[in-house]
């Protein structure tokens, strides 16, 4: 009976989620990277306890859905990269935030 | 899914990631440390600059050198604005300075308490930020600091005396705990070459 009370128009939104920012691992760098300034590249590793490989191939993906600036430079002689959620990332979190709300609420009505 | 990122927790987590080396009680013990000397007598200002550059440079290098090469280098959120970089970075230290220096001239029956509802008042936005357990006893520990300062008083000592007693006491448990955190913290994130070595 519940499944009638659910609003086709209200779930509309779950077909336009962002699924660049859908996919867990993204969400969560996302998710860090939204409420620093930057953070490098060993930080996220630590917090977000993905591979070295499987964090470099989810930020590659994010850069080029245009949420994130990836810099490389050297500090004393080390090499670090640098990364920083843009403010198209920034927004484009934010309306997915909204938009699973919206899902979320309409769902558990 | 989404509603269960939360984050204020994931804020949180990254304070704390930086926040558990035991650093920072380490500079605030020195700073506090340092800063007594002047309570004891007002010849040693330089003391004041000295405590002071424990939290602006010591801390800041210390990081670089021993937190950031083991849980990797996070840029927090700076101030919003030029206005508020001006407040916060320079009216309020300048004001808290001010304060403690009228209370020493004005009201110095009243120096140890003072200091440490000051102290408290600048640890508890940390605590609010961290959530960390140890950052909320630490405001505890600096209103009891000032009550015990105060009882220093009433048992005849100088306000000066009573308050510097105050700091070296508070340094006394800051310095070993940062210490104890610190030596947990090297447990728990062994050096990059160290971990490369036992892997190898």
């Amino acid at each position: 009976m519940a499944k009638d009370e659910i609003n086709g128009e209200d779930l509309k939104p779950l077909t336009q989620i962002d699924r660049v920012i859908h996919e867990p691992a993204r969400l969560l760098i996302l998710a860090y990277l939204s409420v620093v300034e930057s953070a490098d590249f060993l930080f996220l590793m630590n917090q977000t306890a993905l591979t070295r490989g499987n964090l470099s191939s989810h930020l590659s993906k994010l850069e080029a859905a245009g949420y994130i600036e990836i810099k490389k430079e050297f500090v004393e002689k080390i090499p670090r990269t640098l990364l920083r959620l843009n403010e198209e990332g920034r927004k484009a979190f934010q309306e997915y935030q909204s938009d699973m709300k919206q899902v979320l609420d309409s769902l558990s009505q | 899914m989404i509603s269960s990122v939360d984050m204020m927790k994931v804020e949180r987590e990254i304070h704390l990631a930086v926040r558990r080396d035991g650093l920072s009680d380490i500079c605030s013990g020195l700073m506090l440390g340092c800063m007594a000397l002047f309570f004891l007598d007002f010849k040693y200002a330089g003391a004041l600059i000295v405590g002071c550059s424990m939290q602006t440079i010591i801390l800041p290098t210390c990081r670089r050198m021993i937190t950031y090469p083991r849980v990797g280098y996070v840029k927090f959120r700076g101030r919003a604005n030029m206005r508020q970089l001006i407040v916060w970075d320079f009216v309020v230290p300048l004001a808290v300075v001010g304060l403690i220096i009228c209370v020493g001239i004005w009201m110095r029956w009243l120096l140890p308490v003072c200091t440490g509802v000051l102290l408290a008042g600048l640890a508890l936005p940390g605590a609010r930020i961290t959530g960390y357990v140890l950052d909320y006893v630490l405001v505890g520990l600096f209103l009891l600091s000032g009550a015990a300062g105060q009882l220093m008083i009433w048992l005849g000592y100088a306000p000066g005396t009573a308050t510097a007693f105050q700091f070296w006491a508070l340094a006394a448990v800051l310095i070993p705990a940062g210490l104890a955190e610190l030596i947990g913290f090297f447990h728990e994130h062994p050096s990059p070459a160290q971990e490369t070595h036992g892997k190898g």
